[in-house]
């Protein structure tokens, strides 16, 4: 008998997080060959993008998408706050804002690590969820007032100082380096490796989650929807095979592709220059 | 920055490798009981 399911992702943000797992792979792709380019590897990895200058001109390009995709998120996110109860629509349980209970929840996971507490009673988003979402939103635009300087270094120039171009470069690199080493390393290991999630968490692919596992994380969601008689208008069905075996294949094609960039980057991590 | 780069890694790394090494010993208490 297959296991209950419930509803956790829109398809908008399932189209979300495609576009944005597609754009970043290019980005550190791309920008890693400039970044390596004086070895070997990068040399290599930037002949799959037709050389030097065609990686920056595919950067640039997919940089200016990236900028789209956040201006269009931030309108879908304006859309999906309930103005009429803009208290609750910010600060409730259903929203990715930070609170308290986040401080709260990381101190009693940390505890319930070493064995000196029940794990947290965690509601819809956890607080390394939260984290995840708000890195690349402010992540997003610092990379892209740094990237678009570097773009336009001669109007930059004319409205700036001219070391505030040293600044940017500098802030791009180790932005997109913290990026980087964040998403492939804590975001990989948390989505695929971590027992619970191990091969893969599928939540952000099928769009649900069995009803069983989202008791057991985020049981206070539950409680809640339970309690709001929501929980069986979020009852789903299981994701076909074809469908699994697809974003199995796009998942991990990405994840080997993410940890051989990292690999190479951290072997090759004394030809980074940060300015 | 560079302090959030690296305090953000030196942070999340052991926290989420922790957590893992947790979820483990929890899993297979489970699967023995």
């Amino acid at each position: 008998m297959s296991k209950s399911r419930i509803k956790r992702f829109s398809i908008t943000d399932r189209l979300f997080h495609i576009f944005l797992m597609l754009t970043f792979l290019i980005q550190t792709a791309t920008g890693f060959s400039r970044l390596f380019i004086t070895t070997g590897w990068g040399k290599k990895l930037s002949y799959v993008f037709g050389g030097y200058e065609t990686a920056l001109t595919i950067h640039t390009w997919v940089g200016v998408l990236m900028m789209v995709g956040f201006v269009v998120h931030t309108i879908y996110l304006l859309t999906k706050i309930r103005w009429e109860n803009l208290g609750d629509s910010i600060l409730g349980p259903d929203s990715l804002f930070p609170n308290l209970y986040d401080v709260k929840h990381l101190w009693q996971r940390s505890l319930w690590i070493f064995g000196l507490g029940a794990p947290p009673r965690l509601n819809r988003w956890a607080y390394w969820e939260k984290f995840d979402y708000w890195a690349v939103y402010w992540g997003l635009p610092l990379l892209a007032i740094t990237g678009l300087m570097a773009m336009y270094p001669m109007v930059t120039s004319r409205i700036l100082p001219g070391w505030s171009l040293n600044i940017a470069g500098f802030l791009h690199r180790a932005e997109a380096i913290l990026a980087i080493s964040y998403i492939f390393i804590v975001h990989f290991f948390i989505g695929h490796l971590r027992p619970t999630s191990f091969p893969m968490n599928e939540g952000m692919f099928s769009g649900s989650v069995e009803l069983e596992e989202a008791m057991e994380e985020k049981p206070a969601w539950i409680e809640r929807l339970k309690e709001e008689g929501k929980l069986e208008l979020l009852e789903t069905s299981p994701p076909s095979t074809w469908y699994r075996v697809v974003y199995y294949v796009f998942g991990y094609s990405v994840l080997i592709f993410g940890i051989y960039l990292l690999i190479n980057g951290i072997v090759y991590s004394r030809h980074i220059t940060l300015h | 920055m560079l302090v959030l780069l690296v305090g953000t890694l030196a942070f999340f790394i052991p926290h989420s490798f922790l957590v893992g090494l947790r979820e483990l010993f929890r899993k297979k208490r489970k699967t023995e009981k």
